[in-house]
């Protein structure tokens, strides 16, 4: 039997009995399922061809959570990826000492499910895309990231997919070299999510080029970005932080040192 | 013995009263503080180091205070502190004498704690042991086996052998060696291994995955594959990606090659059994 699938709809969402919700996000195909006081929860990642072909009586693996008595609905978020990502622009590009350059980079969501009691409590996080890991920094001492190829497009994304988020980068060189853009490390573990109809925007990010060696100067403005002035916040950030901080933000095309490709 | 009550008045003079009262003072104060002042450095270092380090300077303060107190103690008694520490300093080259080894330990101890190549729940080989660091004692560090043995290494051969920390670093590279045959499209090799190392969501895009021709094998030609991954996965990633490669080649129609030998017959000379010899026979096995 063919399954009947629903858009993701962000807010909360009543749960009800013996119904088993199912919604869609891009690629993802997050279950739900309520039986008494425990609310079951599924999710996998699906290409186009097994969503026309899913089978509703297919075996599902379950997270199960014993709820309050009387739990009746969960709160629907859109997250961000739980590491920062590292921007691979499908074209790199210079900025000329003194210049500016505003970038768009399209970030895969990830569906947040939570509880509506006093405690906020998180019952699953699923990934709209599985990115790869990356490294920034030397083998000996760096960051963790995920992977993302974008096209880190100087124009707004007008056609974004319902599973991505629109990050707006503001890239300042203040430096007195010319700046390549070909890596780009982005945290976002402190930007919030706002929604205009049907897109989502994080708040702006900008980075100060210093030069060289120097850590960039990474601020995150609070509030929607210039162009959805009214979006609404509907995701606080993941980690509360200050909105200034010193970080090693760019990486040139510099290969990994000669060391690393010796075998033993 | 009993002691009469004019040799007693004899022995407590106010001056011993009032020296014994000093020494009682001392070990009834000074002692409590010397092991608080042990427990806090003990915490400090800690906090602002590691562990280990505060463990070290809190047993330096520990038993330092307690010797000074005992000296201080002594000394309030009217015991003469010089001919004590002669006697301990003639006890100490004894002592050392008899205990080459433990002393070499602690100084190896202390190299060790000062050179900090490894911390409590790092992961070492030394020699043929690999395991994971429970503590790092005066005399000995103390590892825990895979296969959950008790190991106990003596500081002074770890200071003297080699010491391979495999969880120094937050990365590691996997590298995964891989035969292809000689019929093999070296070009298609590559691409495949790239292929399965970009899908494995484990393997880091960067550093990039290495490809290296290691050489020509008597059956195969022979390639290795350097991935890495956060030193958290390394195993599940060279669990994976081993099975992956298999499961690429085989749908690319790459053939691993096990090790085969082709036998020339020899003609044997001509026997009442074996009249003429036959034509040179070529069979093969696998």
């Amino acid at each position: 039997m063919i399954m009947e699938l629903e858009p993701i709809g962000w807010g909360t969402r009543s749960l009800e009995e013996p119904d088993r919700t199912r919604l869609r996000c891009g690629r993802l195909l997050v279950e739900f399922s309520k039986v008494e006081d425990e609310i079951c929860l599924a999710s996998r990642n699906l290409s186009e061809e097994e969503f026309e072909s899913l089978d509703e009586t297919a075996p599902v693996e379950w997270t199960r959570w014993a709820v309050c008595t009387g739990t009746e609905e969960v709160r629907i978020a859109p997250g961000l990826p739980r590491l920062p990502v590292m921007v691979d622009p499908e074209d790199s590009f210079h900025v000329v000492p003194g210049a500016e350059a505003r970038i768009y980079v399209r970030i895969p969501l990830s569906v947040v499910v939570r509880l509506t009691d006093k405690f906020d409590q998180l019952l699953g996080e699923f990934p709209t895309e599985t990115l790869s890991q990356t490294w920034f920094g030397e083998t000996d001492n760096g960051e963790l990231c995920y992977w993302l190829s974008s096209r880190a497009s100087r124009r707004t994304l007008d056609e974004l997919d319902e599973a991505g988020i629109q990050a707006p980068v503001t890239i300042h060189n203040d430096s007195a070299e010319t700046l390549q853009v070909s890596r780009l490390c982005l945290r976002v573990g402190g930007l919030s999510i706002y929604r205009s109809g049907d897109s989502l925007w994080t708040n702006e990010t900008t980075i100060r080029f210093q030069g060289g060696a120097v850590p960039s100067k990474v601020a995150v403005k609070s509030g929607p970005p210039k162009e959805a002035a009214a979006a609404h916040l509907i995701s606080g950030p993941r980690e509360a932080g200050p909105s200034t901080a010193m970080a090693r933000t760019f990486r040139s095309l510099r290969r990994w040192t000669v060391d690393l490709l010796d075998i033993e | 013995m009993e002691l009469s009550l004019e040799e007693l008045q004899n022995l407590l003079t106010p001056e011993r009263i009032e020296s014994g009262v000093r020494a009682a003072i001392l070990l009834v104060v000074f002692l409590p503080l010397a092991l608080y002042a042990s427990a806090w450095a003990n915490k400090r270092v800690a906090k602002k180091y590691t562990a280990q380090r505060g463990l070290v300077v809190g047993k330096i303060i520990r038993y330092s205070g307690i010797a000074i107190v005992f000296l201080l103690v002594f000394r309030e008694l009217g015991f003469s502190i010089a001919p004590l520490l002669g006697a301990a300093g003639i006890a100490g080259v004894a002592l050392a004498f008899a205990s080459q080894t433990s002393v070499s330990n602690i100084i190896s101890g202390l190299f060790l704690i000062a050179e900090n190549p490894f911390s409590v729940g790092d992961v070492i080989t030394v020699g043929e042991t690999t395991g994971i660091v429970i503590s790092i004692d005066t005399l000995s560090v103390k590892m825990r086996t895979f296969d959950n043995r008790f190991v106990r290494l003596p500081n002074e051969m770890l200071i003297k052998s080699e010491l391979i920390n495999v969880t120094k670093f937050p990365i590691r590279r996997v590298n995964v060696e891989v035969g292809v045959s000689y019929n093999a499209d070296l070009e298609k090799v590559r691409a495949t291994l790239l292929s399965v190392a970009e899908k494995n969501p484990m393997c880091l895009v960067e550093p990039a995955p290495l490809i290296i021709l290691n050489g020509f094998g008597d059956s195969s030609i022979n390639f290795m594959l350097g991935i890495w991954a956060v030193r958290e996965e390394y195993i599940k990633l060279k669990n994976s990606i081993q099975s992956e490669i298999k499961a690429a080649f085989d749908e690319a129609g790459i053939e691993i090659p096990f090790p085969q030998r082709v036998v020339h017959g020899v003609p044997s000379p001509a026997s009442p059994e074996n009249p003429e010899p036959t034509d040179n026979a070529q069979s093969g096995s696998s």
